[in-house]
């Protein structure tokens, strides 16, 4: 059973695992539960942590699992097909033209960047998050993701690309507006 | 060893972090120089990189207040818990154990299930439906798509309850449906297992609640709360005969 501290320490990353819920289920309600079922499965099965380990990748790694559960339950079908076809959909990107470049660099909104990230495929979005916004390695990700270490790359690099793409487009649509 | 777009393509990632050895990275450059295709993508994730690590703070979500409390009361440490929900957290967990085995139909005996079935309620019961919702209809196609299995909703009406929503056992994967309802101000549990224990309607007393455990379609159903004797039963046989009445068993009528 966990101790007073570790307790507190992981009611500490309330807030990233109800983005990662939100960000997965795409909907407050289902984001609750899952964060809830995390943690009362964490609190149940703390004596599979490892003290000294990352808790707060621990956490993160329940949620996924419960998440892939949760869905291979609804769906009855496995969860893979979604991010291969995401995978196969997304290899081309094309290059970028320097002054859109710079427009971009100048300031993105960060509504924008909100409703870019929101149109990427799951699996990239989620990935790029965990790297980009929460920090964990690419190790601690394919922990959580349950993929090897070369696919957990593959999904960041394209998701950055993506949404960087989907961002150029964004104030090449603006530039277009303006020149009119 | 000169490296090749493919070879590129997998470092990629760990170039824009600055992760790769510095053999690694000059070879990768040194690609970069003479490949204008791969310097674009190198050059457009280093873009998103940088884009979304400097909103990525701003973009943050924030856990809802009631949300964070109701995992504070969780906590299965907390000092304001009395000795008689420690008798219960210990009992329960013995009880799941057990109870498992009669989920995944190993044993059947009727009071093994009424245990699970009241302890389920009375550690459910403090954090209310998870799925709040007054609609049989709703509940049903939810529980549908998310378990696969035809879940029967009683409105309750006749029987003097009111539907308040349904709770997601985390330990019984969907096997074991718990429908909340509330009568006189106190809440009564309803749990439906299919293929469960076979049960004549009998009126069971354990540890201070009620339960009255029948049997209907291969479903075994138990009706869970707190007294007065006899009330649960009649409520339980309203439940039954809507849930009989073949034309629309939500309606409460």
């Amino acid at each position: 059973m966990f101790d007073k501290t570790v307790q507190q320490e992981a009611l500490g990353w309330i807030d990233g695992l109800y983005g990662a819920a939100l960000r997965l289920t795409r909907n407050p309600a289902d984001a609750e539960d899952l964060v809830q079922n995390t943690y009362l499965k964490a609190f149940r099965s703390s004596a599979s942590f490892k003290p000294g380990t990352n808790l707060r990748a621990w956490l993160f790694t329940i949620l996924h699992n419960h998440f892939l559960n949760d869905r291979r339950h609804a769906k009855g079908s496995p969860v893979q097909v979604d991010s291969e076809t995401a995978e196969k959909a997304a290899t081309v990107i094309p290059a970028v033209a320097d002054s859109v470049e710079d427009t971009l660099v100048r300031r993105v909104a960060d509504d924008e960047v909100r409703s870019a990230l929101e149109t990427l495929p799951e699996a990239f979005r989620d990935a790029v998050w965990l790297r980009d916004a929460e920090g964990f390695s690419y190790v601690e990700i394919a922990g959580m993701l349950n993929v090897p270490v070369g696919t957990v790359m593959s999904r960041i690099s394209r998701g950055r690309r993506l949404l960087a793409e989907r961002l150029t487009q964004n104030a090449r649509a603006v530039e277009a507006g303006i020149q009119k | 060893m000169t490296m090749n777009c493919q070879d590129v393509e997998s470092r990629m990632t760990p170039l824009v972090d600055g992760e790769l050895t510095p053999a690694d990275a000059t070879e990768v450059n040194a690609h970069l120089e003479c490949c204008p295709p791969c310097r674009d993508a190198a050059r457009q994730e280093a873009m998103g990189r940088a884009i979304l690590r400097g909103c990525a703070d701003r973009l943050a979500a924030t856990a809802p207040a009631s949300l964070r409390a109701q995992i504070r009361r969780n906590l299965p440490m907390s000092s304001r818990r009395s000795p008689w929900r420690w008798a219960v957290a210990a009992a329960a967990t013995l009880v799941t154990a057990v109870a498992g085995l009669a989920v995944a139909g190993l044993i059947r005996p009727v009071p093994v299930f009424a245990a699970q079935a009241t302890l389920d309620h009375l550690k459910c019961i403090r954090f209310g439906p998870q799925s709040a919702s007054s609609d049989p209809r709703a509940i049903e196609a939810s529980w549908k798509s998310w378990q696969g299995w035809d879940l029967k909703v009683p409105a309750g009406k006749a029987a003097g309850l009111r539907l308040l929503g349904y709770r997601r056992c985390v330990l019984t994967e969907g096997k074991l449906a718990h429908l909340l309802y509330e009568r006189n101000g106190s809440i009564v549990s309803l749990f439906v297992l299919p293929g469960g224990p076979e049960a004549d309607g009998a009126e069971l007393e354990m540890f201070g609640q009620d339960a009255v455990l029948w049997t209907s379609h291969g479903r075994t159903y138990a009706l869970v709360g707190r007294g007065p004797r006899g009330a649960l039963t009649a409520a339980a046989e309203s439940l039954a005969t809507e849930l009989d009445s073949p034309a629309s068993p939500g309606s409460g009528l």
